[in-house]
């Protein structure tokens, strides 16, 4: 079907009008505006705050935790706003370092890994309970994995423990027989994992919800009802006390914790406040202590920065980047990929335009991961950008077909998309359309591969490069460029054998390089995480993944005194 | 009368069954589907989804089923959040639209009726002209802007009153209000226009006459037949503040149902798509049947054939 061509001002209508709610557009229009005014006005009171900055009178912590969690089944979540609650409810082998994110012992007092990196053998503590007075045993994990990988249960992250023996093969219903999974309990407290490959970053895995232990009897006693309120069993800090659904989640101590001397919050609520704009006045007004994760309206981050001592910027493994559909022509020509990313002047985007700690860059890898240094790639040239154009057979984007830029509806997405195609235009002569879909729509289109470009986010799930340079392997289900490359596959499945972690860097550099070669993708920048966290809350530390354990949370009553340093102590 | 009310509820089944059909049908158009994540899941992984749900029968026996379900009032778990069904949401969404609904409609009688009686009396008067300005301006003006701006006097200038949640009664305040103004103004402008009129009438003369007080003849004389249509705008203004809710809901974070209905079209959650869009149909049924029969009662003159 032929698409009308857009120009900004008709992107936003015609978005009107499929949401087919103009009143909620008028309103998303008009709330930036008065929230803004909102905002200078409460600058005028020159705090160094922003908002109100009493502890709550009880023993509790309260943070805006955004969407409502679509699932508390550790095995069946796939998102962040899911992972907070059950990171309090349930605890796995192993649990993360609130400050550096790195795994320590858990569930698992210790573990032994054996010389090829194939076997892991946990040993388990013998004190820990599930809420109901169970014990905690390696059978509990064994469940839990065979459950999430089950095909039966449907789980849409059971990919991620795919490093296991046989996992991939027995939840894709090739394999029948679920003891042939590399997971097994030698005894109650030893728990026996054989891996396919010797992937590095498994030990972090064991932090990672998917693999958290579930109580069989509960489970099968209740079906998907077992973690409402009234069912739920879990071995974690807190236990679930009151969930009403879209708005909060209530959770107290659980009593059972083995480490319940070092859990110092009575209670902890979630609120599920999907308004930008309410959850910050909620915040300004001393009713929740926590904004986590880009839950800071984007208007007011320009505003934030450098003002208010409660408000932070923390880089995070997160890329933004354009998917490149190379199956069809101009976009299955090299040098029209390389023009393209060379005229992208990435640095206006995150500087001037966006102005919120995002870190401008052409390396697909984002910036931050320790150890992991990406190779060069096409930063800003316009000159060569427009003579690769040439070379390709458009000079001056003379003939150049009209192509589309997709993003899905967001006023940030469409910024970024009108600055790039400002560029192009500018430095390569050629004109771009602008298109604009809703969540659903837009991600079938990138998926079915419909677009030309499209924009795409990726999260870590772990700090590894390979959590992003998996997707672009040929195989890849998230790779939707079409893109498909020998060599480059060769060297990440040489990469996953590679037991010597340098050697093994090497070669994720190599395929880094070629991606920044062929440029499937056009990289612009790492995303950053804005947070409000109140001065008297301590021990949530900025994380690069964005996850932080709330175990040891608690509330300062003296901060005043004592500084606001999320380190310290609150007695 | 009874075969009044029996003809209305037959009818409506018929028109029932075409919202739930309609609503089907477009729901299924819609690109997409509410198992698409932007993490692509496995084709195996995503064909035992669609299995679990019935998503990957043909079309017309997953609508058989449907209604098949919804004759049994059962609507099936969400598909956005699947360890919920829809009944359950409607539960726990529904008494919160109308508890909004209802402290809305309070305010908006407790504001309305005495401004409106303030301003007829004063008719002409400068007291007149000022109500009468401010209820320009509280019909002009859109609830997204007037929730923002008592959020910003009450909740964060002068923090006497949470910016939004619910659950207390403090908490229900400003969203009553934001809710429930252009509503006041609407019942302020009938009671004063009604009033003018009926204090026009002779037999109020002849009251004033008599040397019966002032206040006397509003409250006696005048006040049922001023209420009247207030009376009868109350049935579709309580129906219009329960289920047209969503924006306040949004502004002041309030579980209602009304969210549902947007954001449920938007994560493709098939089911509570419509459980919401049939549970409002029949609401409205019910409530318009249940006005026709006031009128019935407060005015006998009228027939129904």
């Amino acid at each position: 079907m032929e698409r009308t061509p857009l120009t900004a001002e008709t992107v936003a209508a015609t978005g009107a009008c499929r949401t087919a709610s103009t009143r909620h557009t008028a309103l998303a229009r008009l709330l930036p505006v008065l929230a803004l005014t909102l905002l200078l006005a409460s600058c005028r009171r020159e705090s160094e705050y922003f908002g109100k900055t009493d502890p709550p009178e009880e023993n509790v912590f309260r943070f805006n935790n955004g969407a409502e969690p679509e699932y508390l089944d550790p095995g069946m979540m796939t998102a962040n706003t899911d992972e907070r609650i059950a990171a309090m409810l349930f605890e796995g082998l192993t649990q993360k370092d609130p400050r550096t994110l790195q795994p320590m012992p858990g569930i698992a007092e210790r573990w032994e890994i054996a010389p090829d990196g194939l076997t892991y053998t946990f040993f388990l503590r013998r004190g820990a309970q599930w809420s109901d007075g169970h014990t905690v045993t390696a059978h509990d994990f064994v469940y839990a994995w065979t459950r999430v990988l089950d095909p039966k249960t449907a789980s849409a992250f059971a990919s991620i423990l795919y490093p296991i023996l046989n996992a991939e093969q027995f939840n894709q219903g090739k394999l029948k027989d679920r003891s042939q999974v590399g997971v097994e309990a030698l005894d109650n407290y030893t728990l026996r994992v054989r891996l396919q490959d010797p992937v590095p970053y498994f030990l972090y895995l064991t932090t990672f919800f998917t693999l958290y232990p579930v109580p069989s009897w509960i489970v099968e006693k209740h079906g998907a009802d077992w973690t409402r309120p009234e069912h739920v069993v879990g071995n974690g800090a807190f236990r679930l006390i009151e969930h009403r659904i879209n708005d909060r989640i209530v959770l107290e101590k659980n009593p059972r914790y083995y480490n319940a001397a070092q859990v110092r919050l009575d209670r902890v609520i979630a609120y599920a406040v999907v308004d930008l704009y309410t959850a910050i006045n909620l915040y300004e007004s001393g009713e929740v202590d926590w904004m986590p994760s880009n839950s800071v309206p984007s208007d007011f981050v320009p505003h934030m920065q450098g003002r208010f001592r409660d408000y932070s910027s923390t880089p995070q493994l997160a890329s933004y980047y354009f998917t490149i559909n190379t199956t069809h022509p101009p976009f299955d020509n090299r040098l029209v990929r390389r023009a393209l990313a060379l005229a992208i002047d990435r640095r206006a985007i995150t500087d001037e335009l966006l102005r919120g700690g995002q870190i401008p860059g052409s390396n697909f890898v984002p910036v931050g991961l320790p150890g992991y240094q990406s190779p060069p790639g096409p930063d800003y040239n316009p000159q060569e950008a427009a003579r690769l154009l040439a070379e390709a057979g458009y000079p001056g984007g003379k003939g150049f077909p009209e192509m589309e830029l997709s993003f899905n509806t967001l006023e940030t997405h469409k910024r970024i998309a009108e600055a790039m195609q400002q560029m192009w235009e500018k430095n390569l002569g050629i004109r771009i359309r602008l298109h604009n879909e809703e969540w659903a729509s837009f991600i079938k289109t990138r998926q079915n591969k419909e677009h030309d470009i499209a924009r795409q986010g990726w999260i870590a799930d772990y700090p590894d490069p390979a959590a992003f340079l998996d997707l672009m392997e040929s195989t890849n289900g998230n790779n939707d460029t079409g893109w498909k490359n020998a060599k480059y596959d060769a060297l990440m499945t040489a990469s996953r054998k590679e037991t010597d972690p340098f050697r093994r860097i090497e070669l994720l550099q190599q395929a880094e390089s070629i991606v920044l070669d062929e440029l499937p993708v056009l990289p612009l920048y790492s995303y950053s995480v804005n947070t409000l966290l109140k001065p008297y809350v301590k021990g949530i530390y900025p994380t690069s993944l964005d996850m932080h354990p709330l175990n040891e949370v608690c509330i300062d009553r003296r901060w005043r005194e004592r500084g606001d340093s999320p380190d310290g102590h609150c007695e | 009368m009874i075969q009044f009310i029996l003809r209305r509820c037959l009818i409506s089944i018929p028109v029932m069954f075409l919202v739930a059909t309609t609503t089907f049908f477009i729901m299924r158009l819609a690109p997409g589907g509410p198992f698409l994540s932007e993490r692509a899941i496995p084709p195996e992984i995503q064909a035992n989804i669609q299995a679990k749900y019935g998503l990957d029968q043909p079309l017309l026996v997953q609508y058989g089923k449907y209604l098949y379900n919804l004759a049994r009032f059962d609507l099936g778990p969400s598909y956005k959040y699947p360890e919920r069904t829809v009944n359950e949401i409607i539960a726990e969404g529904f008494p919160v639209s109308l508890q909004l609904g209802l402290a809305a409609l309070c305010f908006a009688l407790g504001v309305g009726i005495p401004t409106g009686v303030l301003a007829a009396v004063k008719q002409g008067r400068a007291v007149d002209h000022l109500t009468m300005g401010v209820i320009l301006f509280g019909i002009s003006v859109p609830t997204f802007v007037t929730g923002p701006l008592l959020v910003f006097v009450f909740s964060l200038t002068l923090y006497w009153l949470p910016p939004a949640l619910w659950g207390s009664w403090d908490q229900m305040i400003l969203p009553a209000i934001t809710l429930g103004l252009p509503y006041a103004v609407y019942i302020a402008r009938l009671t004063r226009s009604q009033l003018i009129d009926v204090l026009k009438q002779d037999y109020i003369r002849t009251a004033r006459a008599k040397g019966v007080s002032e206040f006397r003849i509003l409250w006696k004389h005048a006040r049922n037949s001023t209420l009247m249509p207030v009376v009868s705008f109350l049935g579709p203004a309580l129906a219009d503040l329960v289920t047209g809710s969503i924006v306040v809901e949004k502004i002041f974070a309030i579980p209602g149902l009304g969210r549902y209905f947007v954001e449920s079209a938007f994560s493709r959650d098939y089911t509570t798509v419509l459980g919401t869009v049939v549970f409002y149909a029949g609401l409205l049924i019910a409530a318009n049947l249940v006005v026709d029969v006031a009128y019935k009662f407060l005015d006998p003159r009228i027939e129904y054939s």
